[in-house]
């Protein structure tokens, strides 16, 4: 099973292509930092703006504010939307991919059972899925704590601003990579379903990004009948839980309790939710290519 | 002596179509054996059927005794193919590509083997070059030895020879002669033409529009003392009269008012001119054909069925 990993990984990462999102995450952060980097201040004070009708901010507490842990998070809340499509580009390519181009028929006909090649395209996808994000970190996290330096967190909220003590802070980050690896895993696995019934990579990817762009307009639409009846089962409804790790918790005085999370059960439960799509998205992969014909 | 391969009652279905109708036949140990048929004839969905790709509508394999559902992986162990067009992942070396296969095959042979296989296909020299170089001819070449790359037992090729240039053909016909003569490979060999066929196999399987026509070895169907003759005569209603009291006469087959097809013992075609001669017919062509050739040719050119099918 290893050396039948090790095959498809070498597949995804010879070809120049796959470079193209690394490329693509890279040009982003750099663009967000260089733009921050210059020009962070005005930032910071557009983001206050919001707020200041009910809040007074010293300069101090806004020179303070714009650090790497910030910028951080600002540019997760942006890629974190765009990355299904880079997740797309190589899970949907995984069999649809390989049958345009006839070489579904070559891996057929080895010994190997179709249940096993299914498991093996969604484990690269998921070592795929994982380098994203150890180079959306590196990019992301360690570029910008290196040029920004570090220090207490400030994230806002409709209700307020949240504040974590920058040691309370590293943390809540490979939480957040964490959950965010579950949730792009799911796209993986709803890309390589689609992939099965396909013969043409383009349809699964377009096919993915109009699943998670449709889901993703109806988990953000106010309308109370969603609301309880088809949004709670929504993947993309849960895609942003990571979200939850810095939402902390308060004390009587309002002071931020260390190492808390308002909602842990609620953000457990996602991630429940998505490893359920994950299983069904690979069950039902499983169960289609068994019975599939190969006529390319 | 058990068959190597044995198909029963195989069939497949798409939709309303019926691309393979109750097919059955039986391979031996150490056969070249022949699968004719023209494009759409239902050959390569047999043949997929035999490698898993597609799922039969009714019918059974086994191969090497196992019932080839049941036992897919063991009997895939044994088992090489190339289906249809040998293709590779063009971004890799035909070195890369045959070690991938090796793998996907549960071995791990050494790169001295791997090289061993591309020099017998006639590719060492270029084994670290990317595939997508490679020209239609080489990439066949490496196809096979994708195919052999864990010494199978039975190896199936479907079509070796289209889109290859006449040197192209004739390398791929010697390949296949050598992996039957000296390697002593069981060997199932697709094709659309007749005389590549006739060149290699030991045995022979015909197939019209997904139905078997016929079946046999290459030696009793190219049997040398049974002809059909084509005569291109000058009054057809004489002639007629003639050919049907011509007790050593098998079958007559008009063509149109001045050509028929005579199935006939091959030493009596002097006879037959002299006959006609005599009875004042004129005989302006006189070609001789082996049956197969004329049942082949019969196949493909009209729609009827003309002869028995050796089933």
């Amino acid at each position: 099973m290893l050396a039948l990993l090790w095959i498809e990984l070498n597949k995804i990462f010879r070809r120049p292509r796959t470079y193209i999102a690394f490329g693509a995450m890279a040009a982003i952060v750099w663009l967000i930092q260089l733009a921050l980097y210059f020009d962070g201040q005005a930032y910071v004070d557009l983001l206050l703006s919001n707020l200041s009708g009910s809040f007074e901010f010293s300069d101090l507490f806004k020179t303070q504010l714009l650090n790497g842990y910030l910028i951080c998070f600002v540019i997760l809340n942006t890629l974190l939307i765009q990355m299904p499509l880079l997740v797309a580009l190589v899970a949907g390519d995984s069999i649809a991919g390989e049958a345009s181009q006839g070489t579904l028929r070559f891996q057929l006909t080895r010994p190997i059972s179709r249940a096993q090649l299914i498991f093996v395209k969604f484990a690269a996808s998921v070592v795929y899925v994982l380098c994203l994000l150890l180079w959306l970190a590196l990019l992301a996290l360690l570029g910008s704590v290196l040029l920004f330096g570090v220090n207490d967190l400030v994230v806002l909220r409709s209700t307020g601003i949240e504040q974590m003590q920058m040691d309370d802070v590293f943390w809540r980050y490979l939480a957040a990579f964490g959950f965010a690896a579950i949730a792009l895993t799911t796209v993986a696995a709803l890309s390589l379903l689609l992939s099965v019934l396909s013969e043409n990579p383009i349809g699964p990817i377009i096919a993915t990004m109009s699943v998670v762009l449709v889901f993703t307009i109806l988990s953000e639409m106010n309308i109370p009948i969603y609301d309880t009846t088809v949004k709670p089962w929504l993947f993309t409804t849960h895609m942003v839980a990571w979200k939850g790790f810095f939402y902390v918790q308060a004390d009587a005085e309002g002071a931020t309790v260390r190492g808390s999370v308002e909602n842990l059960p609620a953000v457990l439960r996602s991630a429940g939710i998505l490893l359920g799509y994950i299983a069904l998205f690979l069950w039902t992969s499983i169960y289609l290519f068994r019975r599939k014909d190969i006529l390319t | 002596m058990e068959p190597l391969v044995r198909v029963s009652h195989l069939s497949k279905r798409f939709g309303s179509f019926e691309a393979v109708r109750d097919i059955s036949f039986e391979v031996n140990r150490g056969q070249v054996y022949g699968f004719l048929g023209q494009n759409g004839a239902g050959k390569s969905t047999t043949l997929r059927m035999m490698m898993t790709l597609i799922r039969p509508t009714a019918g059974s394999i086994e191969v090497f005794g196992l019932n080839l559902e049941q036992h897919r992986k063991e009997i895939l162990r044994q088992v090489g193919a190339v289906i249809e067009k040998p293709d590779h992942y063009g971004y890799l070396s035909a070195y890369e590509n045959l070690r991938m296969a090796a793998v996907l095959c549960g071995i791990h042979p050494s790169r001295e083997k791997l090289m061993q296989q591309l020099d017998f296909v006639g590719l060492a020299d270029r084994a670290k070059s990317p595939v997508k170089t490679f020209s239609q001819g080489m990439k066949q070449r490496l196809g096979i030895a994708t195919a052999l790359v864990h010494d199978p037992a039975l190896i199936i090729l479907d079509e070796p020879t289209n889109g290859l240039d006449p040197q192209g053909i004739a390398d791929i016909r010697d390949l296949i002669r050598r992996l039957s003569r000296d390697h002593q490979k069981t060997l199932i060999v697709s094709s659309h033409l007749l005389s590549e066929i006739e060149l290699i196999a030991d045995s022979l399987l015909i197939l019209h529009k997904g139905e078997k026509r016929i079946e046999g070895k290459m030696n009793e169907l190219l049997n040398p003392a049974e002809t059909i003759v084509e005569l291109e005569l000058g009054n057809k209603a004489a002639a007629s009269i003639l050919l049907q009291q011509t007790e050593w006469i098998g079958s007559v087959d008009w063509r149109s008012d001045l050509q028929c097809c005579v199935r006939m013992p091959k030493n009596r075609i002097p006879e037959l001119v002299r006959l006609l001669s005599e009875a004042d017919i004129p005989v302006h062509a006189v070609a001789s054909k082996h049956s197969l050739e004329y049942y082949f040719l019969q196949l493909t050119q009209t729609e009827t069925h003309v002869g028995p099918a050796v089933d």
